[in-house]
């Protein structure tokens, strides 16, 4: 089965890469490019799994968590946070909505993105 | 007849008669006389001293002498009349006999009287001074009869002349040691005064320098303080004087602080530095750099503290400025990165198609050096939020031995292409304990990798983990380049690279040592090291057995 992927990210060089990465992977690519964009994405395609920019403009990967969690479905969607920050007060925040996934772009590969969101799909 | 009869007989009455009151008048005359002489007698008894009439001779055949004569002498008066015991020259004492008759001839010789001042020898064979004031009695012809005087003892006035005159020797030399010391006294003054010169200068210096300057006594009570004291603080040198130094205006730091600094500046005798907070009087923070010196006196007592403070708020304000444009630079800097980072890698995947082996090689190269400034735009992220002081330690429960094979495995590789020989001794006796992954991960990692680097190929790479008393210890040590003695005094300095690294590796950042001792300062470990050049390097971590402190901030190292 192929599984639907929300990548909510504002730096196009990084989107591109992620997308065509996850297609490689055979994967469904949604690609919204803030959080607002991400949100209403999320609302009406309910993808498996969503990658979160933290910083973004119109609406940042934190407003979004927190407006998905308002969501029946978004309660419960899997989400990796994705970020250059490694922020904690922004990951504690993010724990308290149940997210516990986060990575930071420079120190991952992207084989290494693709086993982690693999990884959470299997959860 | 008759009438020379009559005139006989009337002669010889008036001769009679003149006979008779003749007599009678002489009677008279002598009974006056001796009324007189006795007068005279009884005068010269109670004059204070000896009178005498004595003939002009070498004995001077005394012709009267008075009686205290015995009181001076203790011989009596009558023994000198006509020289009958003795003569009154025998009695002067010999060394002054021809001053007395030198000075006696010229009293006659002028007619004058002659005072002189000799010594006579008394019948006990002792000696006193007496002084003698007489004059020449002369006939109708001039010549010279007798001598008639008085002489007095002046023993006691010698004695009082010696006392005075020994006194007065006293005094003079007093004086003379007076003189010599107000000379000196002027001598030392124009030193003072040179010194006082000086003082002025330091003081007004001291008084007018843009630093907070306070002296202290041993306890620290404010002896002085100067203008800028008032100008920063707020507070009136009046209302700091007389207090312990800082009470007033410091902001309370931790009890380990205070331990620490009076440990360096009493115990030690050290200079102690530091930043503190303190609080103007009008409630407003700053942050100042200060510096405490003891003074000691010869024997190394303390005597003085020197305080020196700065108010560095702006010098802070600007650091920080600085910092947080590291951070935010760095920040910047990562997306790009990251961008070529997973395009290079997409590439080197065969993602966009297979690949030359010339462009995998260039794309390699490409990859590693974007990898490297991965690693240094973290290193100056972690390094801003440490000086931030933003950075979490944030310790769970883990198997330290977990990190340690985890590191371990990353530097595998490097140590098995440069032939090196690594051995890990761990204590398996060791309890979980409360790590943040993270760091302890950082910290090992930098050490075993600074060890792998500057090893060698063949070169033996140890780490040795276990306990010493209450402590954990981790000890990394190496058969490496050692770090020079004249720089190992800066080796955990931000951005420092010592000399023989810098030319053998060019890829090192200086920021490496710096973050772990950080790190460690952070968590309540310490780290320390012994180096020789072309020996070898260990470094000891020091932690307590039950881990690390937690430390509350905003940021996490990456």
């Amino acid at each position: 089965m192929l599984y639907k992927i929300l990548i909510v990210e504002d730096e196009p060089a990084i989107l591109k890469a992620l997308t065509r990465k996850f297609e490689k992977e055979k994967f469904v690519v949604l690609q919204a490019r803030d959080g607002l964009q991400g949100l209403e994405m999320a609302l009406k395609e309910h993808p498996d799994i969503i990658l979160l920019d933290i910083i973004m403009p119109q609406m940042d990967g934190m407003s979004m968590l927190f407006k998905l969690r308002e969501n029946a479905w978004g309660k419960e969607a899997k989400i990796i946070l994705l970020t250059n920050l490694s922020d904690a007060t922004k990951v504690s925040e993010a724990a308290r909505q149940g997210v516990f996934d986060y990575l930071v772009k420079t120190d991952w590969h992207i084989d290494e993105v693709v086993k982690k969101v693999r990884d959470k799909l299997k959860e | 007849m008759f009438l020379i009869n009559l005139i006989i007989f009337l002669f010889l009455l008036l001769m009679v008669l003149m006979a008779y009151f003749l007599f009678k008048r002489l009677d008279k005359q002598i009974e006056a006389t001796v009324i007189e002489q006795e007068k005279y007698f009884t005068l010269i008894k109670n004059i204070p001293g000896v009178a005498y009439r004595c003939k002009i001779d070498k004995d001077w055949t005394m012709e009267f002498i008075s009686d205290p004569i015995e009181e001076i002498t203790g011989f009596k008066a009558t023994d000198f009349l006509g020289n009958k015991v003795r003569s009154f020259s025998s009695i002067i004492y010999p060394e002054d006999r021809q001053l007395v008759e030198d000075e006696i001839k010229k009293g006659i010789e002028k007619n004058e009287n002659y005072d002189i001042e000799y010594r006579l020898l008394k019948v006990d064979g002792d000696l006193v001074w007496v002084k003698e004031r007489g004059r020449a009695i002369y006939d109708w012809y001039g010549r010279p009869l007798f001598l008639d005087g008085v002489i007095f003892d002046i023993s006691k006035d010698k004695e009082i002349l010696a006392e005075v005159r020994d006194k007065s020797e006293e005094l003079e030399k007093q004086k003379k040691a007076i003189l010599n010391i107000l000379e000196d006294v002027e001598q030392e003054k124009k030193k003072v005064e040179i010194l006082a010169n000086d003082l002025e200068k330091f003081k007004m210096a001291v008084d007018n320098v843009s630093d907070h300057i306070v002296i202290t006594d041993p306890e620290g009570i404010v002896l002085y303080g100067n203008k800028v004291v008032e100008k920063i603080t707020g507070y009136t040198l009046k209302e700091a004087l007389g207090r312990k130094a800082g009470s007033l205006w410091r902001k309370p730091m931790a009890q380990e602080y205070y331990e620490k600094l009076w440990q360096t500046i009493k115990t030690s005798k050290k200079p102690f530095f530091g930043q503190i907070t303190n609080v103007r009087k009008n409630g407003e923070e700053y942050e100042a750099s200060i510096s405490i010196s003891p003074v000691l006196n010869n024997s190394g007592k303390v005597i003085y503290f020197v305080g020196i403070e700065r108010d560095i708020t702006q010098e802070k304000a600007i650091d920080r400025a600085k910092t947080e444009f590291v951070s935010l630079a760095s920040h910047q800097l990562r997306t790009p990165l990251s961008t070529i980072n997973w395009y290079a890698e997409m590439l080197l995947n065969g993602d966009a198609g297979k690949l030359q082996p010339e462009q995998t090689n260039y794309l390699e190269e490409i990859y590693r050096g974007n990898q490297r400034m991965v690693d240094l735009v973290n290193s100056l992220l972690n390094v801003s939020r440490m000086e931030l002081g933003t950075f979490v330690v944030d310790p769970v429960d883990c198997d330290l031995k977990e990190i340690v094979d985890e590191v371990i495995k990353e530097l595998t590789p490097r140590i098995k292409t440069k032939k090196q020989k690594f051995n890990l001794e761990y204590d398996v006796s060791l309890s979980p304990m409360k790590l943040d992954k993270k760091l302890m991960h950082m910290v090992l990692e930098n050490l075993l990798s600074n060890a792998v680097k500057y090893t060698p190929e063949k070169g033996q790479i140890g780490m040795l983990i276990g306990k010493n008393k209450n402590n954990l210890e981790i000890k990394v040590s190496d058969t490496g380049m050692g770090i020079p003695f004249s720089q190992q005094d800066k080796i955990f300095t931000k951005l420092f690279r010592a000399d023989n690294v810098r030319t053998t590796d060019t890829e090192g950042t200086g920021l490496g040592l710096y973050l772990v001792k950080n790190i460690l300062e952070h968590s309540g470990g310490k780290i320390n090291f012994v180096s020789q050049e072309n020996k070898g390097t260990t470094f000891t971590v020091i932690l307590p057995l039950s881990g690390m402190k937690k430390k509350i901030g905003t940021k996490s190292l990456t």
